[in-house]
């Protein structure tokens, strides 16, 4: 099985952020949607954030996981945006852990049966 | 509908409750096919002859009337006997779009034949559907559905079905390997379950107990390889969803034995790499006889919990791709730099 690319840390206000990929090593029952913070001086982990929930169905696990693909830094520094895999993006401010989901492509139209009346 | 069993029971339904094929139409279809369909388990391998008997009678049908596939199979499912309002008007009867649905079901299911007695089922239905066949022909007008059973193009081509099928029985001979070297394992294999499975402080009992729990899983796994149900199929919906991308999938709830199969396990297969479609299907089967879970898998690397941040010992042997990485190791498949990547140690 593929696993997602290396997505390349972020620095803001002082703090690291990472895509945390593998989720559910550390008990967080998903894996995709996660960052973390790190005070780069230390190498200290200080907070991991859900950005977004997964929700786990009936098909293998790997099917249901969704990651994080780009961190980019916003808001003059002062905030980090994240995209994930569906192409939805997210706005995090790193001082108070809010999240809020600025955009989300509109879903591809139901390909329908073309010979079926509608 | 959902899934490849949930579509077979609604056959077996058709086939046992209509009896339309040789009671009501007459029709040049296989006598058969009810006896394909007459298990809950699954279709049955010794009357899989009737499925290719269909496809002749189509064929030869096809051109002895210059009919179109979908004409055929209409017709071959029209009720003769239709009567009053229904045959004046031409109105559809009731249960010719699941009639029609059936036949063409079987006319898509093929058994293949493996060395040593093993077999594999392959449901591979047109590619232009996009759903299961049933909810494709639904409310369809008789015209339309001459058209639209005529869709041909199947989803896995015939040389994707070679090397599926190619994958199945390295599968096979994995997990074989695994059941033979596990009961009473020598050092090499230890070091191969260490490899995989087990911290570097490990001791000669710790090793033995997850030998025992492999042996079990891979027992199981050996069942339905070497049994004659199991299916490779296409899941139209996940594959117009963006599905079609990945590996594989199962449904954990599906009784049946049934693997999806998606466009990276047919490119590693058709591409040199049989060993990953073949460790692909280990990997599914782990999920549905050991109820793994997805850790991680193998692009990050670190699944030996000997790696620097690799997987604990319980997260290993509750990793699919572990269960596939090993037995691909252990019966020699695993090319060295994929085993130095994957791992995150040197062997």
């Amino acid at each position: 099985m593929s696993g997602p690319p290396d997505v390349a840390p972020v620095t803001v206000n002082g703090l690291r952020i990472d895509a945390l990929h593998w989720g559910k090593d550390r008990g967080l029952g998903q894996n995709g949607g996660y960052v973390t913070a790190t005070d780069p001086a230390s190498d200290t982990e200080l907070w991991a954030q859900k950005v977004y929930d997964i929700t786990y169905g009936d098909k293998s696990p790997q099917k249901y996981d969704l990651f994080i693909t780009k961190l980019t830094v916003v808001d003059d520094g002062a905030a980090v945006q994240i995209t994930d895999q569906d192409g939805r993006v997210f706005h995090l401010d790193p001082a108070t852990r809010a999240v809020r989901m600025i955009m989300a492509p509109v879903p591809d139209a139901p390909r329908p049966n073309p010979r079926k009346p509608s | 509908m959902q899934s490849f069993e949930e579509c077979y029971k609604k056959t077996r339904d058709q086939f046992r409750s209509l009896k339309f094929i040789q009671e009501q139409t007459g029709t040049p279809f296989a006598d058969g096919l009810g006896k394909v369909f007459a298990s809950s388990s699954g279709p049955s391998s010794r009357h899989a002859g009737s499925l290719d008997g269909l496809r002749t009678e189509i064929a030869t049908a096809k051109v002895k009337n210059a009919k179109s596939e979908g004409e055929v199979l209409v017709a071959g499912c029209h009720d003769s006997k239709a009567k009053g309002m229904d045959k004046i008007f031409g109105k559809m009867e009731t249960d010719l779009n699941d009639r029609v649905a059936a036949v063409k079901m079987a006319r898509h299911l093929q058994l293949m034949k493996l060395r040593g007695g093993q077999s594999v089922w392959f449901f591979s239905p047109p590619v232009a559907y996009t759903e299961w066949v049933y909810d494709e022909f639904d409310g369809m007008s008789k015209s339309g559905l001459e058209t639209w059973a005529s869709e041909a193009d199947e989803t896995y081509s015939d040389a994707d079905k070679t090397a599926l099928a190619n994958a199945t029985q390295t599968a096979m001979s994995y997990v074989m390997k695994c059941m033979a070297e596990l009961g009473s394992p020598t050092d090499a294999t230890k070091d191969v379950i260490k490899r995989w499975f087990c911290a570097a402080d490990a001791t000669d009992k710790d090793v033995k107990v997850v030998a025992k729990t492999l042996a079990k899983g891979y027992r199981k796994m050996a069942k339905v390889l070497n049994g004659s149900h199991l299916i490779l199929s296409d899941e139209p919906k996940d594959r117009n969803s963006g599905g079609w991308k990945d590996y594989a999938f199962v449904y954990k709830s599906e009784k049946m034995d049934v693997i999806y199969v998606q466009s990276a396990t047919i490119s590693a297969a058709l591409g040199g790499r049989g060993w990953l479609a073949a460790l692909t299907l280990v990997h599914e089967l782990s999920h549905r006889e050991m109820s793994t879970d997805d850790h991680r898998y193998d692009t990050t690397g670190n699944l030996s919990p000997m790696a620097t941040g690799g997987l604990t010992t319980r997260q290993a042997i509750e990793n699919a791709d572990n269960w596939g990485y090993f037995a691909t190791d252990l019966a020699g498949g695993l090319p060295a730099s994929n085993r130095l990547t994957v791992t995150g140690i040197a062997a």
